[in-house]
C-alpha cells in the first residue's frame, strides 16, 4: 500500500477536522544581480548554489512545525523581476537558472522588493497574521547603473518587514569601496556584508547562509543565565552561527 | 564536520568504533551513524567545547541509567583528544516519525485511540523522569518521535536533563517555553516542563498552540517583542472561559477550532488550569502528570467509532449528554453500551482496549491491556469482552442466573448484566 494511501485510511474522520497546524510564515528571499557582468561563472554559481539550498531546504522544513519556510527570488538587470509571482514553498519552488543580460538597476530591484514587503492585504506577499521577520540575501558584483537607488532604498527602510528582516549582502568580486558602501547600506551592518572572490565561495556563502539562518530561525531552543529573559535576538544567533561556518571557506572576507 | 567516514575512535580496553556516516546536526552538535564490533550506534558529538558542569552532568545521567524505556538515554560517554565530547546512544528505529511530521499532518495517527496512546505514554515517561528528580528543561515539537500504527513513543534529545532545580545554560524553545521563563524570572525545572508538557499535550490533541489567537493580528511581524508579550509578557489562553480577545482566527487556526469543541469537558478543564490559573501559580495550578494519565485514560475509555466515517468521538459521560452526531460527518452517532466499575466507564465496541486501572484504581500501569471487545465471528451482532486477568469472573443477569466465566473466557455485552471482576471490584454493563 502506498504511504500516501495508508495515510488516508489513518484517522479519516479525524482529518476532517483540519488536518495541520497553523505555521508562522519564514520567508527566505534571494535578490539576485544576473546583469551582463555575472556573466559565467559567477552566475553559474548562484544557479548551482541555489539548487543546492533547495535540495536541504526539506530536511530544515521537516524538522520544525512552528515555521513554514517560502522561499522567493527577483532578479535585476535592466529591470527587476520575480522568478514566481508569489513565495512558494519548499516543495513548489523549483529553481530555473538565470542568464546574464543588461545592466543593474538596483532601484528596481528596491521598488520590487518594497511592493513585496507588504502585507497581501495591502498588495504585498507578507503574511496577514504571523509572519517571522524574513531573511534578505542580495548578490551583486558592481556599481548600480542607476542614479536613484538610495532614495528607493530609503522608501524600502520605511517598511517594517525590510527593517526587521535578516539582511546580507554577497559582494562578489568588488573591490572599489564605493560598491561596498552601496551594500554597507542595504544591510545597515557590515558584518553581514561578504566580499567574495571566487565562484566556489559565492556558492559556499550562497548555501550556508541560506540554510543555517532558515533553521535558526525556524527552529532554535535558547540558551543563556536566563537574566533578562528567553528572549533572544534570532538574527543575531543566525549571524553569528553563519560566521562560525563560513570562518573556514578561502575567499570570504568580512 | 567534526569527523569523516571511516575515522576510528578507541573506546580504551581495545573496544573502538568506526563512523559511517553523518546522520544530521543541530544547534549543539552532530550526530553520526557509527559501528561498534559490527553493531550499529548512533554517536552525538558537541560542536563546542563543553562546559565540566556539561561533562559531568552527562555522565552522571548516564552512570543512573534511563528513566524508562521511552527515552533515547546517552549510553557511554566519549572524550575525545581534542577536548571535544559526545555519546553513543541506539539508532532510532525506523518505524519512528517524528512529532513535526504528525503535527503538520504528514503522518497521522491511526486513530484518536493510538493518539491518546501516545499521549499517555508521553505523560507517564515525564512522571518517571521527574519521580527521579530529573527536569527535562527543553520540551518542544523536535524533542519526540511516534510509531504511528502502535502509539509507541520515543524521547530524544535528553541532552539537558538535569537534577531538577539545577540549569546548564538551556532555556527552551519559544512557543513551549513557560511564560516566567520567557520573562527570565524563573529557569527551566518540573514546574516549566509541566507547563510545556501542556502545550505540547494540547497540539497532540488540537493541532494548535495554547496561546496564537487574535492577538497576532496586532502584529506586523513576529518579532522579539511580540513573542515576549504573547508567550510571556502577557499570555492570554485562546480558550479562556472569560477573556475571549485571543480566540483561535477562523480560516487560519482551523484545526484548533474544529478540534477544541469535542474535547471532554475534564480534559478541557485540565488544560484551562494549566493555561489560565497556572500562569500565576506555577506550582499548584498545572496539570500533574499524574493528573492527565487519569484524564487522558477517561478520554480513551469513552470514545466511540462513527459507522460512516470512522471518526472517533467522546460519548459524553461528564457532559451528561451523549453525543447524538459525529462531529466529522454529521451522521447520527452510534447506540453503544458502556462497562461501569465504581467511577469509570468504558464504552464497549469491537476492538476497544481495556486497561489495568479500570480493575484496579491503584495501577499505575495506565497502558497494560487487561482485555478487549471482540465479535463473534459467525454472527456480528453478539459482542463480548475478552478478559485476560489471572482469576475467574462472575456474571449475573437481569433474571438473577450467575454464571462463571474462566479465566481467558468471554463476557457476554449484555444490557444490566452485573459483573463480580473479584472481592472488592464488581462493575455493570448498561446501555
Amino acid at each position: 500500500m502506498s504511504e500516501e494511501r495508508m495515510n488516508e485510511e489513518r484517522m479519516t474522520g479525524d482529518r476532517m477536522l483540519g488536518d495541520g497546524i497553523a505555521r508562522q510564515e519564514l520567508n527566505l528571499m534571494f535578490i539576485i544581480d544576473n546583469s551582463g557582468s555575472m556573466a559565467g561563472e559567477k552566475l553559474g554559481a548562484v544557479n548551482n548554489a541555489i539548487r543546492d539550498v533547495m535540495s536541504i531546504m526539506p530536511e530544515v522544513q521537516e524538522d520544525t512545525s512552528d515555521a513554514e519556510i517560502r522561499i522567493s527570488a527577483l532578479q535585476f538587470s535592466d529591470s527587476a523581476k520575480w522568478v514566481y509571482s508569489e513565495p512558494k514553498s519548499v516543495s513548489d519552488f523549483k529553481w530555473k537558472d538565470l542568464s546574464p543580460e543588461g545592466g543593474t538597476n538596483l532601484s528596481a530591484a528596491y521598488s520590487e522588493l518594497g511592493k513585496w514587503l507588504s502585507k497581501k492585504s495591502n498588495g504585498g506577499q507578507m503574511p496577514d497574521i504571523g509572519g517571522v521577520a524574513p531573511i534578505l540575501i542580495l548578490m551583486t558584483d558592481g556599481l548600480p547603473t542607476s542614479p536613484d537607488w538610495e532614495t528607493r532604498l530609503n522608501e524600502l527602510k520605511k517598511k517594517g518587514w525590510f527593517r526587521v528582516a535578516l539582511k546580507y549582502a554577497l559582494a562578489v568580486g568588488i573591490n572599489s569601496d564605493e560598491a561596498m558602501d552601496v551594500l554597507n547600506k542595504f544591510t545597515g551592518n557590515p558584518e553581514t556584508v561578504l566580499k567574495v572572490y571566487t565562484a566556489e565561495a559565492l556558492r559556499k556563502a550562497i548555501q550556508v547562509i541560506a540554510v543555517t539562518a532558515s533553521k535558526v530561525k525556524s527552529n532554535s531552543s535558547s540558551k543563556g543565565t536566563g537574566a533578562g529573559g528567553a528572549v533572544v535576538n534570532n538574527n543575531e544567533v543566525a549571524v553569528a552561527e553563519v560566521a562560525g561556518k563560513l570562518e573556514e571557506v578561502d575567499d570570504i572576507e568580512w | 564536520m567534526l569527523l569523516n567516514k571511516n575515522d576510528k575512535i578507541d573506546l580504551g580496553g581495545g573496544d573502538s568504533i568506526v563512523v559511517q556516516k553523518l546522520l544530521g546536526e543541530g544547534g549543539q552538535g552532530e550526530v553520526y551513524l557509527v559501528t561498534r564490533n559490527g553493531q550499529p550506534f548512533a554517536l552525538k558529538v558537541y560542536k563546542d567545547f563543553e562546559s565540566e558542569d556539561f561533562r559531568y552532568n552527562l555522565k552522571n545521567n548516564i552512570d543512573r541509567g534511563v528513566p524508562s524505556e521511552d527515552f533515547l538515554w546517552p549510553k557511554q560517554l566519549l572524550d575525545f583528544t581534542d577536548g571535544h565530547i559526545g555519546y553513543l546512544m541506539d539508532l532510532r528505529p525506523k518505524n519512528y516519525v517524528s512529532f513535526v511530521s504528525y503535527l503538520t499532518g504528514k503522518t497521522p495517527f491511526r486513530s484518536r485511540a493510538v493518539l491518546l496512546h501516545w499521549c499517555i505514554r508521553l505523560c507517564a515517561a515525564f512522571k518517571k523522569l521527574h519521580e527521579s528528580g530529573y527536569s527535562y528543561q527543553d520540551l518542544n515539537d523536535g524533542s519526540f518521535f511516534l510509531d504511528p500504527d502502535t502509539g509507541d513513543l520515543l524521547i530524544c534529545d535528553n541532552d539537558n536533563v538535569t537534577a531538577d532545580k539545577k540549569n546548564l545554560g538551556i532555556l527552551g524553545k519559544m512557543r513551549y517555553m513557560a511564560p516566567e521563563i520567557v520573562r527570565g524570572e524563573q529557569l527551566p525545572d518540573i514546574h516549566s516542563d509541566r507547563f510545556s508538557l501542556a502545550v505540547i499535550l494540547f497540539m497532540a490533541l488540537c493541532l494548535g498552540n495554547p496561546y496564537e489567537g487574535e492577538r497576532l493580528k496586532q502584529y506586523d511581524v513576529i518579532d522579539e517583542k511580540a513573542e515576549y508579550d504573547l508567550y510571556g509578557g502577557n499570555p492570554v489562553f485562546t480558550f479562556h472561559k472569560t477573556d475571549r480577545s485571543n480566540r483561535p482566527i477562523r480560516g487560519y487556526h482551523t484545526s484548533v477550532i474544529r478540534r477544541w469543541p469535542y474535547l471532554p469537558l475534564y480534559i478541557k478543564e485540565a488544560f484551562h488550569r494549566t493555561f489560565v490559573d497556572g500562569l500565576a501559580d506555577r506550582e499548584n495550578e498545572r496539570t500533574t502528570e499524574l493528573e492527565w494519565l487519569r484524564l487522558l485514560s477517561a478520554y480513551r475509555d469513552e470514545l466511540m467509532t462513527c459507522p460512516s466515517c470512522g471518526y472517533e468521538m467522546i460519548y459524553g459521560f461528564e457532559e451528561k449528554q451523549k453525543t447524538a452526531v459525529c462531529p466529522a460527518c454529521g451522521k447520527p452517532a452510534p447506540a453503544v453500551a458502556w462497562l461501569s466499575v465504581g467511577k469509570h466507564r468504558v464504552t464497549l465496541e469491537p476492538g476497544k482496549r481495556l486497561y489495568a486501572p479500570l480493575l484496579d484504581k491503584f495501577s499505575s500501569q495506565y497502558n497494560q491491556e487487561i482485555g478487549e471487545v471482540i465479535q463473534n465471528k459467525k454472527n456480528l451482532a453478539l459482542w463480548g469482552i475478552r478478559l485476560n486477568t489471572p482469576q475467574d469472573t462472575a456474571v449475573r443477569d437481569t433474571a438473577g442466573t450467575v454464571k462463571i466465566i474462566p479465566q481467558g473466557g468471554v463476557i457476554p455485552i449484555v444490557q444490566n448484566l452485573s459483573i463480580k471482576f473479584n472481592e472488592n471490584t464488581k462493575g455493570e454493563i448498561q446501555k
